[in-house]
């Protein structure tokens, strides 16, 4: 935004908000000014008609909405059910942005509305800054937060509001960092616990001495209401296996709701029945949870779309791996390196299925590479790609923390030598892949090794999904044997199981 | 100012390998009724009609089986293009395979199960010559890979094997340099021979096995060396040893790549030459 866009009517808004409090017009003029470098994204006033979708649920964003003038109503799916009317002066959208989760409602204009449309690097640059808009932010996440996934537990919807209400200022946040334990086992139990992120993992100890890995819990999943139903210490303990968030809701609290409500005591008893067998069960057990355990374990669950190899089928033609560069200027986006499974074999008695989980962008749920990128040019839409913009300046940063090494650096060549790369005269050699050998495959660098004058600058470049060719991905249309995949961790444990 | 924009799409999802099954159905109900109506076709009308009418007949045998072979034989340009809107390549293989098998029919109603005069002959050879190798190529690509898959530790590339044996041989070969006078020869008369011996590659692919699961078999089978040795030199041997192993399991791996680049090369040559000779058929019999 320029000097011009900034209105007084912007101004009076933003000054009247809490967020900005303390601010005056110069500094809050400031705030929302030009981005410090050319093609950076920056904040914008967008207009919305009346009955227009400004978020929908489920999807993924990069941005941070401030309410100018309009009214919006926040829904939650299926049912449609009235969450909040927002008038000017408030925001929403900060939740995706802080969790990395999709978006928790649908937000629609009532009436015609102005808003400021704050990207997701402006938002982490003021949330680094001390003061009013980091401490209001920080209080509204968790009270949103807390409110939300209440609401979305299906014993709770009947509960009064105002006992939620309650329930919602007592209950505590936490977030735990990988291998931290949330729960030990012994311990007394003074508190029910809620996963708003991320996964933990139950590890019991067992007669001998072995400790035994009996369940892994994801968000929506609840534990430690055991000890309070019967009384007891903690009967297991539950560690973080990355970053996760858990809502605690202290003892005289969880009765307090339990006491309220026969449905959720029922419920908890009848969960707390089932999970008892299951891990009785399981203690009795020699196998461990193995296959899903170790999806879980090495971070394939998080991917919306992993590159998944079914190897027994691949023949190492290498059409994928050409594909891609094919269409990606001479740079592939993936390596067939990376992790490999053995799924249980859908057949009784027949042998496990390999498969390789390629080195490629998995478009993470929670996507750690996009967590600090000075220009903000590693972003997320609302379909959840994540995705590399042009206003890339080559640092590394993402790269170095992707956990999987999906993303690389590689030289961003000059359009001359990518005109050359496409139109050069093909060999022989070259045109009949099978007599491919290192000297003849087209390589980018060695164009660039042939061409010292070239100016090269350093871009981190990933899997885009093929989005330049309507999301026709070429590393699966390409390969000849059906052998390769894009897929989410859920979909394809779900195919697995049910042997399609 | 702008709109926000707000789209749905499943863009990070591509299951083709789910379908395959039905896809692969329909492309086999296309060949069996298409041979059944070339049969028909054939054994119902030729030689029943008169000379003139059973030319026109072989001579639509011959067309159709020309047009079905080149229909085929478009999969190498569809390969070429790594992704024009042309569909899956998996989806032009199983018309490659299909349409072939078809033509195949045909050509051999064309020729009437007769080889005839030299060009013709010929040309009928390096056919089922190339129908035969597409058949073992298939076959070869349902084998390769659960053999490739049970002996490799990770999949590589053709050019990684190399590489890393090439590092292999080199580090063995400055262990044995570095060693004493019967250390060297032992690793050249003993071990280097294992690197590509034919029996131990055998092994690997007889019994599925890693590298890691062979390694302690291999080691207590050149236990008799170290008495050879002496004690300070019995680790190297062993390290020696190692290197001379994943040499072989490479040589393995590498066996089978090859295979299936090598059985591509004789296929496409075979075709090349096939549409070579039924051009000069095709010229001469309207020469003729």
């Amino acid at each position: 935004m320029n000097e011009k866009t900034v209105t007084s009517e912007i101004l009076s808004v933003l000054g009247a908000m809490e967020l900005f409090r303390g601010k005056d017009r110069d500094e809050l003029t400031e705030w929302l000014g030009p981005a410090p470098f050319e093609g950076g994204a920056e904040c914008e006033p967008i207009m919305i008609g009346a009955g227009q979708r400004i978020i929908e649920q489920e999807s993924f964003g990069n941005s941070f909405y401030i309410l100018i003038r309009g009214t919006v109503a926040v829904t939650l799916m299926p049912e449609g059910r009235l969450l909040a009317t927002l008038t000017p002066g408030n925001f929403f959208g900060e939740m995706t942005l802080i969790s990395g989760l999709p978006r928790s409602a649908n937000v629609t204009a009532v009436t015609p509305c102005c808003l400021i449309e704050v990207p997701r690097r402006a938002f982490e640059l003021w949330m680094r800054k001390p003061g009013a808009f980091r401490d209001t932010m920080d209080r509204v996440y968790i009270e949103r937060g807390l409110a939300n996934h209440l609401m979305m537990i299906p014993e709770l919807a009947a509960i009064e509001p105002q006992l939620l209400r309650d329930v919602v200022k007592k209950a505590r946040l936490r977030i735990y960092s990988k291998d931290e334990t949330i729960v030990q086992e012994g311990d007394d139990g003074d508190s029910l616990f809620l996963i708003r992120d991320g996964y933990v993992r139950v590890v019991k100890n067992m007669a001998g001495g072995e400790r035994r890995t009996v369940a892994y819990l994801k968000d929506g999943a609840y534990f430690g209401e055991s000890a309070l139903l019967r009384a007891e210490r903690r009967s297991a303990s539950v560690f973080a296996m990355g970053k996760v968030e858990v809502i605690q809701v202290m003892k005289e609290d969880f009765f307090a709701l339990v006491n309220r409500n026969e449905r959720i005591a029922d419920h908890l008893v009848r969960i707390d029945q089932k999970r008892q067998e299951a891990e009785q069960a399981s203690a009795g057990s020699t196998t461990r949870l193995g296959f899903v355990g170790e999806v879980v374990e090495r971070g394939l669950v998080k991917a919306t779309s992993a590159l998944v190899i079914h190897l027994n089928a691949c023949t190492r033609c290498g059409n994928c791996v050409d594909a891609c560069a094919e269409l990606h200027d001479g740079i592939s986006r993936l390596t067939r390196h990376g992790m490999l499974f053995e799924a249980p074999s859908r057949a009784p008695q027949s042998a496990p299925e390999p498969f390789l989980v390629a080195t490629s962008c998995m478009h993470c749920l929670d996507p750690e590479c996009m967590i600090g990128c000075p220009t903000g040019a590693i972003t997320r839409d609302v379909n959840g790609e994540v995705v590399i913009q042009d206003s890339c300046i080559g640092c590394g940063n993402c790269a170095r923390r992707c956990p999987y090494g999906n993303i690389s650096m590689a030289d961003a060549l000059p359009q001359a030598e990518l005109e050359k790369q496409r139109t050069g005269t093909p060999t022989i050699g070259g045109y009949l892949k099978f007599w491919r050998t290192p000297e003849n495959e087209p390589m980018m660098h060695e164009i660039e090794k042939n061409n010292q004058k070239a100016v090269v600058q350093r871009i981190a470049v990933k899997c885009d999904l093929c989005r330049d060719y309507n999301y026709n991905h070429g590393c699966v249309h390409n390969c000849p044997y059906s052998a390769i995949e894009r897929t989410d961790a859920e979909t394809f444990l779900d195919a697995l199981r049910s042997g399609q | 100012m702008k709109v926000a924009p707000i789209k749905a799409s499943r863009s990070r999802f591509s299951a083709s390998w789910m379908r395959s099954g039905r896809i692969d159905y329909l492309w086999q109900t296309f060949a069996v009724l298409s041979v059944a109506g070339l049969s028909w076709l054939y054994f119902s009308m030729y030689g029943q009609l008169p000379p003139d009418r059973n030319r026109v007949l072989v001579l639509a045998f011959g067309c159709a089986g020309t047009i079905l072979a080149v229909l085929a034989a478009s999969l190498s340009v569809r390969k070429r293009l790594a992704y024009q809107g042309v569909g899956k390549l998996s989806a032009w293989l199983n018309a490659h395979i299909y349409i072939g098998i078809v033509s195949a029919f045909a050509i051999l109603y064309h020729s009437g199960f007769r080889m005839g005069s030299p060009v013709p002959a010929i040309l009928l050879s390096f056919y089922w010559f190339t129908i035969v190798s597409g058949v073992m190529g298939l076959w070869l690509s349902r084998k390769v890979p659960p053999l490739l898959t049970a002996i490799e530790e990770n999949p590589a590339i053709i050019e990684d094997l190399l590489s890393v044996r090439a590092e292999c041989l080199r580090g063995m070969l400055e262990l044995a340099a570095g060693g004493s006078a019967k250390f060297s020869a032992l690793v050249k008369d003993s071990l280097l021979p294992q690197t590509a011996s034919w029996k131990r590659m055998g092994r690997f692919y007889r019994n599925r096995t890693t590298f890691a699961e062979e390694i302690s078999a291999f080691q207590k089978e050149q236990e008799w060396a170290l008495g050879w040795l002496a004690a300070p030199e019995h680790r190297a041997y062993q390290r020696a040893g190692e290197y001379a192993l994943r040499v072989n399991k490479m040589n393995a791996e590498l066996l089978l790549h090859r295979v299936m680049r090598g059985w591509l090369t004789i296929h496409i040559t075979t075709t090349a030459a096939m549409f070579g000779f039924a051009a000069l058929h095709i010229f001469s019999v309207l020469y003729y």
